[in-house]
């Protein structure tokens, strides 16, 4: 009887030990998951276009005389022939992002058409970043077309028209993309075709303030040129928070 | 694992091989004239070679987290592979035991060798968010044959205190791999049938516990 009572007890145990055992969570539904992933994707773009413009309108008011004092990071600066070369170092980055802009000697409100190169790394060379148009009489309006990724692996594309202003109240700069419209791919696969292709565009201006999307509303199109399927989502951005519509 | 489940399983081991091994004392009762002597004198009958079969489970070891590949199912997607899984969910990935049979031969009273085979499985699944359907298997299975060698360094007819170590093949399906398995301390406690319960690590998990069976391998004895 003893035995039996003994094998019952190792069976008891054995089931217990067995059962319920989670070795890692579960993840929960988020239906709003590849909206934020596009939205990172597209985010990330806006703001490296967004860095070269403020490097633009910050050659383009040194070129004024104007000064932004403490308003950005210190940039050195030195200028040879018509050709700037701006460089910086972001806090919290350790390689210092350099500029080299080509303005060809004239000033964006003089009908200026820059060409700039950028490299991000001291030991990288630069390379073609895009091309800056500015419009005549005016100081603070101008197109940007880039082409080039800053500190991130993707290929993005960007066109842009800018307009900024000092805010006296706040004391600090506002960008707007009055339009903005680009493409977000990767480049970096073994094939080198483009397995798929985020394409973008602002329908309403897209209002940077102390460094920060704002406010702002842009149509997203994600093509999977592999499983060829498409998603349409539209980011709505008001006072830095973003909905998905 | 909860840490207390190891603890009822050894409270189990414990009061199971105090009865048993209270059975192999035999009270003899000595009587003269004027005093009484109490002796308590432990009979060793001759050991028979004998076949040894078990099947056990086991709890998740250190193993189980390489064999099953935990903690990799959202890494390594590129963006697009990551689109293509958004609107999906992962449920949790649940260990559902190491499973081992088991034959040694119990060749002398120290030494059984023989073969163990343990299969051990994870179930995880991703599901469609909007449906709750599965749409890919991600459990995981591994299998694993191991010749063993188990050394009993205290032997009673029921009740054997022991250590192990077992080495061969595990395979999850995809690869091979040389993998192995020990026992620090194992404790069988009955005659013919009985149950084990195993300390260790491996592919058979880090607590076993487990029925078998041994039957006498022929007529001779040794000591």
């Amino acid at each position: 009887m003893r035995r039996y009572f003994s094998i019952l007890i190792v069976a008891l145990v054995a089931l217990f030990t067995a059962t319920s055992c989670q070795l890692e969570e579960g993840t929960e539904p988020n239906p709003n998951r590849a909206n934020q992933k596009l939205w990172s994707r597209v985010e990330t773009a806006l703001n490296g276009q967004y860095e070269h413009t403020q490097m633009v309108a910050w050659l383009n008011d040194y070129m004024l005389g104007v000064d932004w004092g403490e308003t950005y990071e210190p940039i050195e600066v030195s200028e040879k022939e018509g050709v700037y070369t701006l460089s910086y170092t972001l806090l919290g980055d350790y390689y210092a992002t350099t500029y080299r802009i080509n303005t060809g000697g004239k000033r964006l409100n003089e009908g200026g058409e820059w060409v700039v190169y950028v490299k991000y790394n001291s030991y990288m060379e630069f390379a073609k970043m895009g091309i800056v148009k500015g419009v005549v009489g005016e100081n603070a309006k101008f197109s940007i077309e880039s082409e080039v990724s800053l500190h991130t692996p993707h290929y993005n594309a960007l066109q842009s028209e800018v307009e900024y202003l000092f805010n006296d109240v706040e004391e600090l700069y506002e960008f707007t993309f009055t339009t903005c419209k680009g493409l977000s791919t990767d480049t970096n696969n073994a094939s080198g075709s483009m397995e798929y292709v985020i394409e973008f565009e602002a329908t309403e201006p897209l209002v940077y303030t102390d460094k920060t999307l704002w406010s702002g509303k842009v149509d997203i199109h994600y093509k999977d040129n592999v499983a060829g399927t498409e998603r349409n989502v539209t980011a709505e951005i008001e006072r830095r928070f973003v909905t998905f519509i | 694992m909860k840490p207390y489940r190891y603890i009822v399983a050894l409270l189990a081991v414990l009061f199971v091989a105090q009865g048993t091994l209270a059975q192999k004392r035999t009270k003899t009762v000595v009587k003269t004239d004027s005093t009484t002597v109490v002796t308590t004198v432990r009979v060793i009958p001759n050991f028979t070679p004998k076949h040894d079969l078990r099947i056990g489970i086991g709890a998740a070891s250190v193993t189980s987290i390489f064999a099953f590949d935990v903690g990799v199912d959202d890494y390594y997607y590129d963006f697009r592979q990551e689109m293509e899984r958004a609107d999906t969910y992962l449920t949790p990935r649940t260990f559902v035991g190491n499973y081992s049979l088991s034959y040694t031969y119990h060749d002398r009273r120290w030494l059984q060798y023989g073969g163990t085979v343990s299969f051990g499985a994870s179930t995880r699944w991703r599901k469609d968010a909007a449906t709750g359907e599965k749409v890919e298997n991600l459990s995981r299975y591994a299998l694993a044959v191991m010749p063993s060698v188990r050394f009993v360094w205290f032997y009673r007819e029921k009740v054997q205190l022991y250590s192990s170590i077992s080495l061969g093949v595990a395979t999850d399906f995809d690869d091979a791999y040389i993998w192995g398995d020990v026992a620090l301390v194992g404790c069988s406690f009955g005659r013919k049938v009985f149950g084990f319960v195993e300390l260790g690590g491996g592919m058979t998990g880090s607590a076993r516990i487990g029925l078998g069976y041994r039957f006498d391998a022929g007529k001779n004895s040794k000591k």
